[in-house]
């Protein structure tokens, strides 16, 4: 099977490279990718949408050159090939008008400021991990060591309560 | 004759008529009231030399200026012409003065036309009263910018000991990252005994990271090919900006060692991001204490081609999607601080991204060019950006503006402020020519003057 993608955007290397890093644990079972735009990650997400591969979370910084990370997000929100993708914000600083917009309309699954904690970073995204491989069916058992126990738990009581 | 004609022989018919007995003169010492508040007063003054000030006591014991009176003004004239004969204001001499006067007794001098002193004086009182209104409107503007004034300063010295305050705090942290950071370089540095590993991580630590995303992914494939690689290991080392000369060193071994090789490599970029960063909040601190100071030291030698190109290594990251093109000629060397002048190249470039960072096509291109005419050195910094709107344009040198606080980021909008002190302090001048294609600042600097080296 192939590894589900985790993309990551920020237009400066240096922070890309410390996201990486504190994203290094997943490598294992999830694929990292790095981006510099939301230009980039667009033609990214074709390819990988052409291929078939799945796409488990975007981590996203808000303000960049060009198409900033919200609006990319919300444009993402709409796009029918990644509706299991979690949306992860990771900014230096949003204003109160672009984290209402972050809400409503890109409906994001997590925020965290610049500089980040790498515990809480982690965390947050073996959250969203949990939450993009019960919601898109993926067999969990083999990824338990990347995934949030309490959130598998009630994933799967939540799914279990739809059927 | 003409109107103001006819009235200046009136006023000279008055005076001759009425203000020329020397009986009826009196000499008014500085500081002496004439009139006081309140009290009475049966006279008309005429001053001959000299000047007045009239203010008012309020009931909260405020006093207020009520104006302002010089040689050929009346005074008096509201007791007098009122038929009161009781003051609203006091009268003080500002000057030694000299004056005449007439009191209620007075005799009217008929003429054909005006019997009554109410007439006689009337064009006259009308034209005074208008004038004191006029210099007290006058003055309460002069007072008013002189408070804006003040508001701003204080202000700007409140947020500048505020940054300073800051500043001081964010160095001590700052220094133990910056300073750490390289003593961890040095020793790791030291520590290294193999060759290929000391090359390898002094690569990753002196170029950082030259490849872009996309340029990463490229140099994958391509080496993935080469050098017959899992595309996982070869994206690994697309990152590094390793030569196939070292890529070709390890031969079959290639696969197996590519991870150790990144990992290498990553460690040296890793510092080399740590520096840059550091480097970056250090100058971002000095911004923000520039603010407040006044004269750093200026020393002769200063080339202003190298201030540009320091501020555009300080920017490097910042300018990783802008094409820069530079024109810099060959400038006399003047008397000046680099650190100022960084700041001003840093503020106008930073900007220009600012205005690009907008643009749709991403065609970002930055111009900056130096010239030097016999007077001046000239700097033009122009960008592509979408142009600074005509409503905007003559706020944008003042302090607090900004267009960052509601858009793509947020600034203290203090940057062109900043700017335009220091070329200011240098006799020079800050010019923006703006369209919707794009702004260009010009920086004119003297060489001669305070500027020259001798």
């Amino acid at each position: 099977m192939k590894k589900p993608k985790i993309i990551c955007i920020d237009d400066q290397r240096e922070v890309l490279a410390a996201i990486k890093k504190d994203l290094d644990m997943f490598t294992p079972a999830f694929n990292v990718v790095d981006c510099e735009s939301a230009a980039e990650a667009d033609e990214i997400l074709n390819d990988f949408a052409d291929e078939k591969e799945e796409v488990a979370v975007i981590i996203c910084d808000h303000i960049m050159p060009g198409e900033n990370g919200i609006d990319f997000l919300t444009r993402l929100n709409k796009d029918q090939r990644f509706l299991y993708t979690k949306k992860f914000i990771l900014t230096g600083l949003a204003n109160h008008s672009d984290t209402i917009q972050a809400i409503n309309e890109a409906e994001i699954n997590a925020y965290l400021e610049k500089p980040w904690d790498k515990e809480e970073f982690v965390s947050i995204v073996k959250k969203l991990l949990t939450r993009f491989v019960v919601e898109s069916g993926m067999d969990s058992d083999e990824l338990v060591a990347y995934l949030d126990q309490a959130t598998l738990d009630r994933e799967i009581k939540r799914k279990k309560h739809q059927w | 004759m003409t109107e103001t004609g006819q009235q200046k022989s009136h006023f000279e018919w008055l005076v001759k008529t009425y203000f020329s007995d020397p009986s009826r003169r009196l000499s008014v010492k500085k500081d002496e009231i004439i009139i006081r508040q309140g009290h009475y007063n049966n006279r008309l003054y005429l001053i001959l030399e000299g000047e007045f000030q009239g203010y008012i006591q309020t009931e909260t014991g405020i006093q207020k200026d009520s104006l302002r009176a010089g040689a050929n003004n009346f005074i008096g004239v509201q007791s007098f012409f009122s038929k009161t004969f009781i003051s609203m204001a006091t009268m003080k001499a500002l000057t030694d003065c000299e004056v005449a006067y007439i009191d209620r007794n007075q005799a009217v001098v008929p003429t054909d036309f005006m019997t009554s002193l109410e007439q006689q004086f009337m064009p006259i009182v009308v034209e005074d009263l208008m004038r004191r209104s006029n210099k007290m409107t006058e003055l309460n503007q002069e007072r008013g910018q002189a408070l804006t004034k003040l508001i701003e300063t204080e202000k700007m010295a409140s947020l500048g000991q505020l940054a300073a305050g800051i500043a001081h705090e964010l160095n001590n942290a700052i220094a133990v990252l910056a300073r750490n950071t390289h003593w961890l370089m040095e020793r790791y540095n030291a520590a290294i005994k193999n060759k290929m590993t000391h090359t390898i991580f002094n690569i990753g630590l002196m170029q950082g990271r030259i490849y872009s995303s996309r340029e990463v992914r490229e140099r994958g494939k391509m080496i993935a090919e080469k050098y017959s690689l899992s595309k996982e290991k070869a994206i690994l080392l697309g990152q590094t900006g390793l030569d196939d000369e070292i890529l070709k060193s390890y031969k079959n071994r290639l696969e197996e060692k590519a991870e150790e090789i990144y990992n290498l490599w990553e460690l040296g970029a890793t510092f080399n991001d740590m520096l840059i960063a550091s480097e970056q909040s250090t100058h971002v601190v000095n911004s923000i204490r520039a603010l407040g100071a006044k004269h750093t030291a200026r020393i002769p030698g200063l080339d202003i081609n190298e201030s540009i190109n320091n501020a555009l290594a300080l920017l490097r990251s910042k300018l990783s999607s802008v094409h820069v093109q530079l024109k810099l000629r060959k400038v006399p060397a003047i008397i000046g601080n680099m650190g100022e002048f960084v700041q001003i190249w840093v503020n106008l470039i930073n900007n220009a991204c600012e205005a690009m960072c907008h643009l749709v096509n991403h065609n970002h291109k930055l111009n900056i060019s130096s010239s030097a005419t016999s007077a001046n050195i000239i700097v033009k910094v122009k960008d592509n950006g979408l142009g600074i709107p005509q409503k905007s344009i003559d706020a944008i040198f003042q302090p607090n503006f900004t267009t960052k606080i509601h858009g793509m980021s947020f600034g203290l909008g203090l940057g062109l402020s900043i700017v335009k002190r220091i070329v200011n302090e240098y006799k020079g001048t800050i010019d923006v020519e703006s369209a919707r294609t794009g702004t260009t600042f010009i920086v004119k600097i003297p060489v001669g003057g305070e500027n020259e080296e001798t």
